[in-house]
């Protein structure tokens, strides 16, 4: 049986074939295999991979027959190009997945082992692209937990107009009280990713009163964010908040503080804090007032 | 002991009303959405309902035109309270946020039965 290396067509020929062609041939050279044992543990047959060596066919595309190839030689799949055009047109999301997986050593495997509750058939066609990567923030956590990182790492995982677009389509059905059950998940979810610490330490609702408080005082400083735009219309304008509490909320964003610390400074009890800081409570003459002023060196002046 | 419906999706004020009104010697029930409010008043009488305007699933207003027409009703929101402007209904009152929870109380004293 003819060795791999045997198969080489001549140099001239072989500047119009794939670089992975060359990679091919020197890897079967170097682990002493023979083209029929290659179609063995590929799958392919021999006659195609020898079409392949020949360069009589293009080098496959697929993404599972390059995988199997680099498999079988013992290869980074990335080493072959057309692997490398493969995961261009990977979607973001699953590019930064397989990125953390092979950045915190979990092999793919690991991966699906570690998310049960999806088919490992539908896991791997995420992984490979098949399919758009799963845009249900519950999905988002499971593969985030299982590959060690944020949420937030992938770009899809932003789900405030989503939320508010479900929350809206439950709205719609909403007549038999029934449902109140299903709607009252729906909007535990919505409460949980308001209140979910993000990467910063912050809350979403920290983000968004700094966000407020910066467009006021500091426009120049605090761009436009489409994001909080949006969330804005949850707040009260800035101008209906009460004088004192946008002195006390300025003061809090400028030294970097959050309702909840400040809460905790003062002693006082955090939901009217944050119902405060949410417009909804006037801040009225007090101890809490005194507290937050002396806390905050505010004068009542 | 008077019984009073407070449903409003902000659930740090919700604590604050529920806190006060007990104080004030009244038993709570509470709803963070129009639809669990909805549900409780089908499952009990109520001498007050303290609504706010936007809310998740069933709106305030929506959830104005289910209660009984002899129920009294303070809404506490901000500038959704616009969309109220027309209604009109016996025992129907209105508080702008932010609110004064002074205020608060000496509305619903003033709306409870005597």
């Amino acid at each position: 049986m003819k060795r791999a290396e045997s198969s080489s067509s001549s140099p001239v020929a072989e500047l119009a074939l794939s670089p992975s062609v060359a990679l091919l041939k020197q890897a079967l050279a170097e682990k002493g295999l023979r083209q029929q044992e290659l179609a063995n543990r590929t799958g392919l047959s021999k006659d195609h991979v020898s079409r392949i060596l020949l360069g009589k066919v293009p080098f496959p595309k697929s993404r599972d027959t390059l995988l199997s190839l680099a498999k079988a030689l013992d290869l980074d799949p990335l080493l072959f190009l057309e692997y490398r055009k493969q995961l261009a047109v990977l979607p973001e999301s699953t590019r930064r997945l397989t990125a953390q997986l092979k950045a915190k050593g979990i092999s793919q495997q690991a991966f699906i082992k570690r998310v049960p509750r999806y088919s490992e058939g539908h896991l791997q066609l995420i992984l490979r692209g098949g399919t758009p990567f799963p845009r249900d923030p519950e999905v988002i956590e499971h593969f985030a937990a299982a590959a060690e990182t944020s949420p937030y790492l992938f770009p899809e995982y932003l789900p405030l107009g989503e939320w508010r677009d479900r929350v809206r389509a439950a709205a719609a059905l909403a007549l038999d009280p029934a449902d109140v059950g299903v709607f009252m998940h729906l909007w535990g979810k919505m409460e949980r990713h308001f209140e979910q610490l993000e990467p910063s330490g912050e809350t979403f609702e920290d983000r968004l009163l700094r966000y407020m408080v910066g467009r006021a005082v500091a426009p120049e400083l605090t761009p436009l964010d489409p994001e909080f735009e949006e969330a804005r219309g949850y707040l009260p304008p800035w101008e209906h908040y009460q004088r004192e509490v946008r002195l006390v909320l300025e003061r809090m964003v400028e030294r970097g503080l959050t309702v909840s610390a400040l809460a905790s400074a003062v002693g006082g009890e955090e939901a009217t804090l944050h119902a405060i800081a949410n417009g909804q409570l006037k801040l009225k003459d007090g101890a809490l007032k005194e507290k937050l002023y002396r806390l905050l060196d505010l004068t009542n002046a | 002991m008077p019984r009073i419906l407070v449903a409003d999706d902000d659930k740090h004020f919700l604590a604050v009303l529920e806190r006060v009104l007990a104080a004030a010697g009244h038993e709570v029930h509470r709803a963070t959405n129009g639809a669990e409010a909805l549900t409780l008043v089908e499952r009990r009488a109520f001498d007050l309902a303290v609504l706010d305007v936007a809310m998740p699933f069933v709106t305030g207003d929506e959830l104005m035109a289910r209660l009984p027409a002899s129920l009294p009703v303070l809404f506490v929101s901000g500038r959704d309270l616009d969309r109220l402007d027309g209604i009109e209904r016996p025992g129907l009152h209105r508080l702008r946020k932010p609110i004064d929870l002074d205020e608060l109380i000496a509305a619903v004293d003033a709306l409870l039965p005597a």
